[in-house]
């Protein structure tokens, strides 16, 4: 074999595993999910992302893909239906040397990551056909449009946008749809009081939910280091080792905030921490230094623990917070380029130019902003016109008798643990205990 | 004051329970006049004056009702006291019941005292509850069996307390040593108290957990200073003053007690007496006392503005002053909590 076949190989091989690593990310989510909500919803919540992973799969293939990376426009692409390849028809990822049936399965797997975080603010009280129509929705019209503006070579990417792995395109986006949700679903029966002083609503299995942020620490390795899509210069190691100083310096600066504000060394809010640190360096992690990392993940685990506290305050029952750690935190990311960005780094990567921190400017953190707002103004108005026009129709909400009994038995007619919550085994196993 | 002193004479007219519910009213009144943080400890004993009148009053009444009820035998000597705030002489206006009995009578006597105490016991909280003195949470209640005993049984329970290990007994000893008589032999509870203040003295390693318990509540105060306030429920946004530093100062203080055999009744006396006897760095002292004068001031403030909201207090309504003073004394609660973590160290070597 030539060396060039296999620098080829090697390369698609690091593509796929790092696909496989960030398609194993909805692992994480429906650990980390359904351990944050409660016993009665747990089948539907951790069962809801196969359904969003198949929604997902197929709309991307069929029209998502297309959209995100096919010639078109500055804002949406409109060629390669169902992966057809004509010959520069997917242009915007040619610089992967890698089969497109590779790049496809990669770029679904942040598709899939998007969609999950969206139903963050869904949790817990929307109807299954929401998960349906949405879903597909955001796959074909929401998701791609982003996409394509920040790396299918529309404009967003044409002014030198810095986003490596997403934390505009992906997380930022999910959260602003979860946001969008969680505000037009209105909060879940006995959240509130009735001088809207917010109560505690916890999860049902603490462990599940750090092993579902484990999970997501170690996707997050396929997420950003495998956006290199290369293996023969080595920078995916450094993307991977900024990576994770973020998450590190997240999960401490997290549940040391924790302790600062409300006294407690609080769990939930360290595995937020790593979460928030992790989005943050999605968009930074090519382009600043192992210091930078350090700070930009500290801020993130940080300051997201206060605006989920912030929001809570203010009436907004975002269940397991997905708007602070993936909105505020892919805010925070993306921004952070514009301050730290290193000349050295952006050599290596192409894109944009050195931040303010290094002399650049204010040139970077203008494109930066200009990135997060854009992005952000679309994805409310998509996301609210579909959710809106969905709630009008079909509905987004259950009743409240089918809130209340949980929608494990409401929607799915089965428990997630039938022994504690189904009378009918609840007796059989005292009969078999006597 | 005069106005306080002169509702005291009211209440000693009374004729009935509903004119001492009256006047636990009048006294919310006439108190909002004379809040002043200089003067909030000789506020502090009038008002304490004046509940013990009140309570005094309304046990009058349970003892005649009874008596007349003809159920038992009066004990030949016997006390109503009172733990907590009020029996620190530190209450806030709207307390809630801490009390208990103890009686003495010959050995053959014993259970039909108990029928007496235990009637009497239930009259007496139910008029308390009745002129606005809420059932203790917590059940320390002179009903509860824990609270009302002979003398015989009540040194046998504080030995068992002293010399077992469950996880309540340090929480039972820490109650009793506010043990206050209010109505009957005084010097029954004086005796009492003093005996258990001896006892938790000569036993190093109880000391030692006493010492470590005083680590409970935490001083809801962050690294930064900042003030740590309730997340969820219905108190989100407000603090808890009780826990804001008061209780681990009146802990505190009660832990150096027991080093230095202090049997005294107030906080402030036990810290003068803690301070004369060099238990505590004269400096810490010093802060000690102007913090748990600031608590005192808060705690009997809110609670008569907030009524039964009791110790929640939304952080808001607190001034930018206030929150600096109670800041100041929750720094100073923290340190206190330190001091007596090392001190309860050092015993284990002693």
């Amino acid at each position: 074999m030539d060396p060039k076949s296999l620098a080829a190989g090697l390369d698609s091989l690091w593509v796929m595993v790092s696909a496989i690593l960030v398609i194993g990310m909805q692992v994480g989510f429906a650990l980390l999910e359904a351990g944050s909500t409660r016993m009665k919803n747990s089948g539907h919540v951790a069962g809801k992302q196969i359904l969003s992973f198949a929604i997902a799969s197929l709309a991307f293939w069929a029209f998502g893909f297309a959209i995100t990376f096919g010639a078109g426009n500055s804002f949406i692409g409109t060629e390669g239906w169902f992966l057809k390849e004509g010959k520069e028809t997917f242009d915007s990822l040619s610089w992967a040397n890698v089969p497109l049936s590779f790049k496809f399965l990669f770029q679904l797997g942040f598709a899939g990551v998007s969609l999950a975080i969206a139903w963050g603010g869904f949790a817990e009280r929307a109807k299954l056909s929401a998960y349906f129509v949405f879903g597909a929705i955001f796959t074909i019209a929401i998701y791609p449009v982003i996409g394509h503006w920040v790396w299918g070579g529309g404009w967003l990417g044409n002014l030198g946008m810095q986003d490596f792995a997403g934390s505009t395109v992906v997380h930022l986006q999910g959260a602003i749809a979860a946001l969008i949700a969680t505000v037009l679903l209105g909060p879940r029966i006995g959240k509130f009081n009735k001088d809207k002083t917010p109560n505690v609503i916890p999860g049902h299995n603490q462990v599940y939910t750090v092993i579902g942020g484990l999970i997501l620490w170690i996707g997050w390795f396929g997420f950003n280091a495998g956006s290199t899509m290369a293996v023969g210069d080595g920078f995916f190691g450094y993307v991977a080792l900024t990576t994770n100083l973020a998450a590190a310096a997240g999960a401490i600066a997290a549940i040391v905030t924790a302790k600062i504000l409300v006294g407690k060394a609080d769990i939930p809010a360290m595995v937020n921490g790593v979460l928030a640190a992790l989005v943050a360096i999605t968009a930074a992690c090519a382009f600043v230094e192992p210091w930078a990392a350090v700070v930009i993940g500290a801020v993130a685990g940080s300051f997201t623990f206060w605006t989920s506290i912030y929001f809570e305050r203010k009436g907004i029952d975002d269940p397991i917070y997905a708007f602070s750690v993936h909105g505020i935190a892919g805010i925070i990311g993306t921004i952070s380029t514009g301050f730290f960005a290193s000349p050295r780094l952006v050599e290596i990567t192409g894109v944009g130019k050195a931040g303010l921190v290094y002399g650049g400017g204010f040139h970077q953190l203008i494109i930066q902003t200009i990135g997060v707002l854009g992005a952000a103004v679309y994805v409310a108005i998509a996301s609210f016109i579909v959710l809106f026009v969905l709630k009008k129709t079909v509905g987004l909400r259950v009743t409240a008798e089918q809130e209340i009994s949980g929608l494990d038995i409401s929607e799915h007619g089965s428990y997630g643990y039938p022994e504690q919550l189904d009378p009918a085994f609840i007796n059989h196993s005292k009969t078999m205990v006597q | 004051m005069e106005q306080l002193y002169e509702l005291i004479q009211q209440i000693d007219r009374a004729k009935t329970v509903s004119e001492l519910s009256a006047y636990h009213r009048e006294l919310a009144y006439r108190l909002r006049n004379f809040i002043e943080r200089d003067t909030i400890y000789s506020l502090s004993h009038t008002l304490t004056d004046v509940h013990d009148a009140l309570m005094k009053k309304a046990l009058v009444f349970a003892e005649e009702e009874t008596i007349h009820a003809a159920v038992g035998t009066p004990p030949k000597k016997w006390c109503w006291y009172v733990m907590g705030s009020m029996g620190r002489g530190e209450p806030t206006l709207w307390t809630d019941q801490d009390n208990g009995i103890l009686f003495d009578c010959a050995p053959e006597h014993e259970a039909s005292c108990y029928e007496f105490i235990r009637y009497f016991a239930t009259v007496g909280t139910n008029y308390l509850h009745e002129i606005g003195y809420p059932y203790c949470s917590g059940y320390v209640m002179a009903t509860n069996h824990r609270w009302s005993k002979s003398l015989r049984d009540w040194e046998r329970q504080i030995e068992t307390y002293i010399n077992h290990h469950f996880p309540d007994d340090i929480r039972f000893l820490f109650i009793a040593m506010d043990m206050r008589p209010i109505y009957g032999c005084n010097e029954l509870i004086v005796s009492s108290k003093q005996n258990l203040i001896e006892w938790i003295g000569n036993e190093p390693l109880l000391l030692k957990r006493m010492g470590e318990h005083v680590i409970f509540p935490h001083v809801p105060l962050g690294w930064l200073g900042n003030i740590q306030i309730e997340r969820w429920g219905a108190y989100s946004g407000s603090i808890h003053l009780k826990h804001s530093g008061y209780v681990q100062l009146v802990n505190s203080l009660k832990f150096l007690s027991c080093l230095g055999n202090i049997p005294a009744m107030t906080t402030l006396e036990r810290l003068q007496d803690i301070d004369a006897r060099v238990l505590l760095p004269s400096p810490l002292a010093k802060k000690a006392e102007e913090a748990f004068l600031t608590s005192l001031y808060f705690r009997l403030k809110y609670s008569m503005e907030l009524g039964n909201e009791r110790d929640y207090v939304p952080l808001r309504v607190l001034d930018r002053k206030e929150r600096l003073q109670l800041k100041r004394a929750m720094k100073t609660a923290k340190q206190l909590q330190r001091f007596v973590i090392r001190r309860a160290g050092e015993l284990q070597d002693e």
